[in-house]
């Protein structure tokens, strides 16, 4: 079995601090000084404020080489990166050097990141959470060969950056829909392909939800409100939804919209669309379209998606916006021939298919680099 | 202005007041404009003195009396000059059995100040912290006008900034803002009937100072000023005597700052009266019907108060009035018989001028909902032709709670086209509208008729008002730029996956090779 030895006998800890603001000419410098905020992805390369030697020398920051690990210690503890340039850091962070004979700093990053939970339970603070130092120095980590652990390293570094690839390939398929609907039929708000163009209102049926709130919730018709709608998915009931029995339903005089309907929030956060995927009831904050002979249901929820800047524009507000049902009406759509728009919602069904292999894929990708990390540490790898 | 020598005095009698037992900052200004009150009446009765001396006749008008009071004091003992300079237990006694009573025995005197004094309760609770506050008020100099109207006025900041009663403060460079664009003049009569600590009042007689520095030398106009121009009712008599003990340190000698309960009482004599309203009502909640005065009832029918407030200042003004007012965004698009009548009576009967829409932020952190100003004249024939809005997206502060400048002090709040001072920048606008507001608002019967209903401000000719319903709305008339969009072909992102798709696959099998 390997060595294991206390974090503090193996590292050297740096601590940060910040220049005295209100002298301008600290922050005039090519020094990088960074803060927690400024640590994003695994390597620290951008930094947002440039001091001076001067300001070094006259507040408590550390300017540290290229290579070493950073740990932010106060406010979002936890978060861990390789210092990608030589730079300087604010008191949030502590920079760990790793005494080079006995550990890696690529294997002391990926361990500092198995200890996110520790950090997060021995954060303390009033308002602001921090950990202490101690916390930090306390920790015993396993300490196999140099060669051991460069090779730890690499395996999960390679497992990280498959998962990183997936989420990069899930993320083209998004912007994927939008540029398909762009290449099909033009930008819908300045309609460059001079389709016919409608207001909303008279291409469909609308219903309009019914002004007050069931009183009791006893049967089996769910109750949608904004927070249940899937942004351009289509909504389901979830396991524990509210719903409505026909005698309720009719107590408030509201009315149940058919599945494949599009719904649209109206109230607050404005432009929400999804599609029906059962017949439900939708609340006052719901508007619902039934689209008519010439709409496609897929087609005209991502035909809204494009007129957030309408919405928001023609919405009235007190302390929120509001799009009242003449306003709902008067989003402008185009209408193009109904076969395209067919041809369009096939091609967006297959993407959307294509996208739930790739979630499958990144959570068994999740799953592996749980595993692989846990038996890295564990001396079973 | 003030220093920050000053500003750090009065700070220290707050806290002498908070750590002496008086939380509630309305309490606190409550009694310190007791305590400048009597100052003041001290200084007055000095000033007499002094005349009588000089031409060696007796004193014309005594405001301590001669003799001794009902409990046997003197009354000449009940001046500030006086019992300042007692013990602490001493002077507490003196005050709160003596000068207190006499206080409120003076509504006799017809000055609208004194017949604020007439409930006076003295609520300081010990001889320390009377001492001490009477100390520092005595520290204070209360010589010069601009300045004692400014602390008076940084004090009403506290009132804002300890978070209570905040309502009753509009902050004083929209104020700024609404008196300079409807620009009064040393003949108009000027009425705020919900005026609070009469900000509104102070703001117009400070414009008139600057603008129409002449009108002083004019006897029948300084008159005018000092007896008749300045109208305030408020329904709550704290606020009354902070309100003229504001409009008093600003140097307005007797305004009429009265009880009235505006929407209640009915208003045969004051209809028709004024030439200029300003206006910040309280807006939101009902009343009862028969709590509405009758004369309001026949104009709307409405319990909603804001929309009460419209056709109160619709009978307050004379024709040829002008009058500028916030109203609650709803005002202006609430779909009920009375918003649409109100609605239609002010493009239609009267003359609808402008429409400011206010950022939301603007009266944070009491309240976030969108406010807008209106400004219209009351001409009883109708008038309206264009009306100009402009979109107010900045007004120099952060609109969420805290409310900090964005911009240095100097480059805050209004520049008039006489001042010197430098124009925004692009980026100052941006952060700043005010200025950019009067600008424009200048305009409205020229180039500004020329914009594009995409720009900032522009106007809206009256039959597309009517032909939406009256809605007066901005969004109803504002049209929106759409920027295009730079999209990817999908092929190029297909193209892409179809790379990532390789790098992934090749990946998993290093990654195998890895494990193996």
């Amino acid at each position: 079995m390997n060595s294991s030895a206390r974090l503090s006998d193996v590292c050297r800890f740096q601590n940060g601090g910040t220049p005295s603001k209100g002298i301008e000419r600290y922050f005039t410098g090519d020094i990088p000084w960074i803060t927690g905020a400024d640590l994003v992805g695994q390597i620290a390369l951008q930094a947002r404020s440039f001091i001076t030697e001067e300001a070094i020398a006259s507040s408590a920051t550390n300017q540290v080489p290229a290579g070493t690990v950073l740990l932010v210690t106060r406010t979002s503890v936890g978060k861990v990166a390789i210092a990608g340039m030589s730079l300087c850091f604010s008191q949030d962070i502590t920079a760990l050097t790793p005494d080079a004979k006995k550990l890696s700093a690529e294997y002391l990053v990926h361990f500092l990141r198995t200890k996110q939970d520790h950090f997060t339970k021995h954060a303390r603070g009033a308002t602001i959470q921090g950990i202490t130092r101690e916390v930090v120095a306390d920790l015993e980590i396993p300490l196999p060969s140099l060669e051991e652990q460069r090779r730890i390293a690499d395996i999960l570094g390679q497992a990280e950056t498959l998962r990183t690839q997936r989420g990069q390939a899930l993320a083209h398929l998004d912007t994927l829909t939008q540029s398909l609907f762009l290449d099909m039929f033009g930008d819908p708000r300045s309609n460059s392909k001079g389709w016919r163009e409608a207001p909303v209102g008279a291409l469909t049926d609308c219903i309009v939800p019914g002004r007050d709130k069931p009183k009791s919730f006893s049967g089996g018709i769910p109750w949608i409100t904004t927070a249940n709608l899937v942004h351009m998915g289509a909504t389901l009931p979830l396991a524990d939804a509210l719903g409505l029995s026909q005698a309720e339903i009719d107590e408030v005089r509201a009315k149940v919209i058919p599945a494949d309907s599009v719904i649209i929030s109206c109230v607050g956060d404005l432009g929400v669309v999804s599609l029906a995927g059962v017949p439900m009831v939708i609340n006052q904050q719901l508007h619902s379209f039934q689209c008519g002979a010439e709409l496609n249901n897929l087609f005209l929820m991502h035909s809204l998606s494009f007129q957030k800047a309408f919405m928001l524009a023609k919405a009235s507000s007190t302390t929120l916006p509001y799009m009242n049902k003449s306003v709902c009406n008067s989003i402008p759509v185009l209408v193009p021939p109904l076969a395209l728009q067919q041809t369009f919602a096939t091609r967006i069904q297959a993407i959307e298919a294509l996208k739930v292999t790739h979630r499958t894929a990144l959570a068994q990708l999740d799953a592996l680099f749980a595993s692989l990390q846990q038996r890295a540490f564990a001396g079973e790898l | 202005m003030l220093t920050g020598d000053l500003k750090s005095k009065i700070d220290q009698i707050w806290n002498a007041f908070w750590s002496g037992g008086i939380a509630n900052p309305i309490e606190v200004i409550e009694q310190i404009t007791y305590l400048l009150f009597l100052r003041r009446l001290d200084d007055l009765h000095t000033l007499e003195e002094n005349k009588a001396n000089r031409l060696k006749k007796p004193m014309e008008r005594r405001i301590f009396p001669e003799g001794v009071d009902v409990r046997g004091r003197g009354f000449e003992s009940l001046r500030w000059s006086r019992f300042k300079n007692e013990s602490p237990s001493e002077m507490f006694a003196i005050v709160g059995d003596h000068v207190f009573p006499f206080l409120r025995t003076l509504g006799s005197d017809d000055s609208t100040y004194a017949h604020h004094m007439k409930d006076a309760r003295f609520t300081i609770p010990t001889p320390a912290l009377l001492a001490k506050v009477v100390d520092l008020l005595d520290a204070v100099p209360m010589e010069d006008r601009d300045t004692k109207g400014d602390l008076y006025e940084y004090m009403l900041g506290k009132i804002a900034s300890a978070g209570q009663n905040g309502q009753f403060r509009t902050p004083r460079h929209i104020i700024q803002l609404m008196v300079e664009m409807t620009a009064p003049t040393p003949t108009d009569t000027i009425c705020d009937p919900a005026s609070g600590t009469c900000g509104f009042l102070v703001a117009a007689g400070e414009y008139l100072r600057e603008q129409h520095a002449s009108l002083f030398h004019d006897a029948k106009l300084n008159k005018h000023f000092n007896q008749a121009m300045f109208h305030g009712y408020d329904f709550d008599n704290t606020m009354l005597r902070i309100g003229s003990m504001n409009m008093m340190l600003h140097g307005v000698d007797n305004p009429a700052i009265t009880y009235r309960d505006s929407l209640g009482q009915e208003h045969g004599a004051e209809e028709g009266r004024y030439s200029l309203v300003l206006a910040n009502p309280p807006f939101a909640g009902s009343l009862d019907y028969e709590n509405v005065a009758k004369d309001l009832l026949q104009t709307v029918k409405t319990k909603k108060t804001e929309l009460l407030f419209l056709a109160l200042f619709l009978r307050l003004l004379k024709p040829g009035g002008r009058a500028a007012v916030i109203v609650p965004d709803g005002v202006l698009f609430g779909s009920s018989k009375a918003h649409k009548e109100l609605r239609r009576m002010l493009v239609e009967d009267q003359k609808l001028d402008g429409i400011v829409s206010l950022p939301g932020g603007v009266f944070k952190p009491y309240a976030g909902v969108s406010t807008a100003i209106l400004f219209f004249t009351k001409t009883n024939s109708g008038g309206t032709d264009n009306v100009w809005f402009y979109d107010m997206q900045a007004d120099g502060y952060s609109l969420d709670d805290k409310r900090q400048p964005l911009l240095p002090e100097h480059l805050l709040g209004l520049q008039r086209p006489s001042n010197l001072r430098e124009q925004l920048s692009k980026e100052e606008h941006t952060k700043n509208n005010l200025p950019d507001v009067l600008a424009r608002w200048a305009e409205r019967e020229g180039a500004e008729r020329q914009r594009s209903r995409t720009e900032q401000s522009f106007c809206v000719p009256k039959a597309d008002i009517a032909a939406n319903g009256y809605d007066l709305s901005i969004n109803r008339y504002k049209e929106v730029v759409h920027a295009q969009v730079q999209h990817r072909a999908p092929s190029e992102i297909l193209a892409e996956l179809a790379k990532l798709e390789d790098e992934i696959a090749v990946g998993m099998k290093v990654l195998e090779g890895m494990l193996k």
